[in-house]
């Protein structure tokens, strides 16, 4: 074959190739939109629910099958596909459904924490009015007000609730608290206020130098602003608490009682810090390797929500010899909620409907929480609990002040709550490496406040008051 | 055959030249979404010229992942360039190329996730490294390596010369083995040294190893974002903060996509800085 014959058979040969290449990559395109949640134009051929959650560890992913079966039972004809992405509490997961529902192709529903989490996605414009399912299912008299308005945007509700996690308790060693005779000597960890939380953790370094009084988990940082929440509610009160989270307070001017508040509370890490009262490896942690050192007897206290009695009865720990726990403080009730909501042109909103019924219904609550270790949203349900502690909780849920989580998704904006992750984790670590203290604390207070000005913290919930979170009792 | 005429060219270009084309939109959109004022959950792009950057300049964070950067670039790029070049010729020479391609190789396998992980562990406090060193009765050199934030840094760093040596080993690998081989046998029979030779023969002669190892290390050192997001959230404190983690964080924690975006550009300008001279030293030298 001639050299130029040569070069035509090639060069043809190479634009057929690259031909088929565009043709098989548009019909690719096409096939992977139609296994996609389809938009509303292509009608699907078989009833379904597309669901995105961040369930996948042992225990909820049982709880969440189990409100599944609930739904099946009532809508046998639907399909659930379910969409379950693992990974750092959600946060893959919200870049998936970032991108469906920029793009106008939003799955049915999917997890979210009602509170200012919920908002960012009412705010953009993203979710329907579910106010008919609240009505037929008479939510309003079962479910408290601060979760209430939690789901709640300009009176209208967005997501209906199926759980309630409690932040604020106190996790500690029960031999070690005997043996030092710490509930004789400073009361109830119920009681307590900060001086004596300190005073304790002091009292137990000097009589057990090898335990560590208090536990913290910083490598993923948030469980260490957990601890500056819960602490800032103990000090500070829940209207202290929600000025701050919400920016609702003369942030500019250093003397408001909200920084007195704010900077006790930062003053008391940075001298738990520096005074060792913290396991030293804690930037080495997650949240359920601190626990873990409770009931290991390595460490006496720890801060944290209830999904570690979740954990310690999923590692078999046993309560009242290797665990206790104590609402701390007893009067005030810091939540959480997950919930379900119905996304704008969701491709089946009738089976969006029914699955939210099945969410707020008290067979779907009951049954979920049971397995989940939290207790559910409705005040009216009352599941058998086999556990000693949360029977305290589902009480304090009905009698003690309530207020929404910042550090998960409540009260606060996510950027702020970013900021004071880093803000809070770099103060307990400078202080650790011994640097002054009233220093260390100004210069945190400046940087929280630049970073209520670069978040936009204030315009976040422009409009409400903080008494729209407070549920005084 | 030989495509002569300026269509043949053009196919064979086209696939390339489709792929950069889209790039480049992509790069474009990115530094014009760092130009607009979205950030949410709802896509906005209005335009708000500089402010993003104004206010990134006047974050003191921004130094200090910066400064991370640079020094990750300096004590990363330096050594795994080095010991590649000497561990390569210790291969070379020796002959024992398969032990050393697959000790050497593997770190570069792991994925940087599950290299993080593994790491995070062996520098806990009770982990691999500091019980080797009790063992050793070394416990005065036992530190909290990841705890520490003097120490946090440096522990990633190493992580990542760990990883990449296997990368520059094969760059210098090939590099050596296209020196003369007349050159070397000279050296020999005029009695050098393994050393002698290895100065004053191989490091003049695998300039070019340098001039694709260093670039292409600097660049690694630039884009740093899993290790850290795995091993310490940029922790502890802001310890191991990297421009990389800061922009992630930006754009998807706190949902400041136009600052991210903005955090984005500046790495693309910085890469530059390194990509360009790069790439004319290269020019230069291909084509005389």
């Amino acid at each position: 074959m001639s050299l130029r014959k040569a070069a035509v058979k090639t060069s043809t040969i190479i634009i057929i190739a690259l031909v088929l290449i565009v043709i098989a990559a548009i019909a690719g395109y096409y096939a992977g939109a139609a296994v996609a949640p389809a938009a509303p134009t292509t009608p699907p051929p078989k009833p379904q629910l597309i669901i995105y959650h961040w369930w996948t560890a042992g225990g909820e992913k049982e709880a969440i099958d189990a409100v599944f079966d609930v739904f099946k039972k009532a809508n046998p004809e639907i399909e659930i596909v379910e969409n379950p992405v693992a990974g750092g509490a959600g946060a893959v997961m919200k870049a998936v459904i970032w991108g469906l529902l920029a793009s106008g192709t939003p799955p049915d529903t999917f997890q979210v924490h009602a509170g200012g989490e919920l908002k960012e996605y009412v705010d953009a414009g993203y979710l329907d009015i579910v106010d008919s399912v609240w009505e037929e299912l008479g939510l309003e008299d079962v479910i408290p007000e601060t979760l209430q308005a939690m789901c709640k945007f300009e009176g209208h509700y967005y997501a209906v609730p199926i759980n309630v996690h409690r932040s604020n308790v106190l996790w500690y060693n029960p031999k070690i608290f005997d043996e030092l005779g710490i509930i004789d000597k400073f009361g109830d960890p119920r009681t307590w206020d900060l001086d004596t939380f300190i005073e304790v953790a002091r009292y137990i370094k000097e009589n057990k130098p090898d335990v560590a009084p208090i536990a913290i988990a910083s490598r993923n940082k948030w469980p260490l602003t957990h601890l500056f929440e819960v602490l800032l509610v103990l000090r500070g009160g829940p209207e202290v608490y929600a000025k701050f989270w919400t920016g609702m307070f003369d942030y500019k001017n250093p003397a408001d009682p909200v920084w007195v508040a704010v900077k006790d509370v930062l003053k008391a890490l940075a001298i738990m810090a520096k005074e060792g009262l913290f396991n030293a490896n804690h930037p080495e942690l997650t949240w359920d390797q601190a626990a873990a050192l409770v009931y290991q007897g390595k460490a006496a206290m720890y801060v944290h929500g209830d999904w570690v009695a979740g954990y310690f009865m999923s590692v078999g720990a046993k309560y009242g010899e290797e665990w206790s726990a104590a609402p701390f403080p007893k009067a005030v009730f810091i939540l959480l909620s997950d919930s379900f909501n119905m996304p704008k042109n969701a491709p089946h909103p009738d089976a969006v409907k029914a699955w939210l019924k099945a969410v707020g219904s008290s067979e779907g609550q009951e049954k979920f929480n049971l397995i989940k270790g939290s207790i559910p949203a409705r005040v009216d349900v009352a599941p058998a609990y086999p556990d000693p502690y949360r029977p305290e909780t589902a009480d304090d849920f009905k009698k003690s002040t309530l207020v929404p989580s910042a550090v998960h998704g409540g009260i606060s904006k996510e950027a702020f709550v970013t900021e004071m992750h880093n803000i809070v984790t770099s103060l307990v670590t400078s202080a650790a490496t011994g640097a002054d203290i009233d220093t260390l604390v100004d210069a945190s207070t400046t940087q929280i406040m630049q970073a209520i000005d670069r978040t936009g913290l204030p315009d976040f919930w422009k409009g409400y008051t903080i008494d729209y979170f407070i549920t005084k009792r | 055959m030989i495509a002569s005429n300026f269509k043949e060219k053009l196919i064979f270009l086209a696939p390339i030249l489709l792929i950069t084309a889209i790039l480049y939109v992509m790069i474009a959109t990115s530094i014009y979404v760092s130009m607009s004022d979205w950030r949410s959950y709802k896509i906005s792009l209005n335009f708000v010229g500089l402010r993003n950057y104004v206010e990134l300049f006047s974050n003191p964070r921004f130094y200090a992942a910066l400064r991370n950067n640079i020094i990750w670039i300096a004590l990363f790029m330096i050594p795994t360039s080095f010991l590649g070049l000497l561990i390569a010729y210790i291969m070379v020479s020796t002959g024992k190329e398969l032990i050393f391609r697959t000790i050497f190789l593997l770190p570069t396998a792991i994925s940087m996730t599950v290299a993080g992980t593994l790491w995070v562990w062996m520098y806990a406090s009770e982990g691999a490294i500091n019980t080797l060193l009790k063992i050793f009765n070394l416990s005065f050199l036992t530190k909290p390596w990841i705890s520490d934030p003097s120490t946090a840094l440096y522990a990633l760093i190493f992580v990542t010369i760990w990883q990449y040596l296997g990368f520059a080993v094969i760059i210098f690998e090939a590099a050596i083995k296209g020196i003369d081989p007349a050159l070397i046998e000279a050296a020999q029979i005029d009695g050098a040294s393994s050393l002698r030779i290895f100065w004053d023969i191989v490091v003049p002669q695998v300039r070019h190893g340098f001039l694709v190892a260093v670039p292409l290390l600097a660049l690694s050192a630039l884009k740093i974002f899993d290790i850290v997001y795995v091993a310490t959230r940029g922790g502890p404190g802001l310890a191991t903060d990297v421009l990389g983690y800061f922009m992630w964080e930006t754009a998807f924690w706190s949902r400041f996509m136009a600052d991210g975006a903005a955090i984005a550009t500046i790495i693309f300008a910085i890469s530059l800085g390194i990509v360009i001279p790069y790439a004319l030293i290269a020019l230069r030298r291909w084509f005389g």
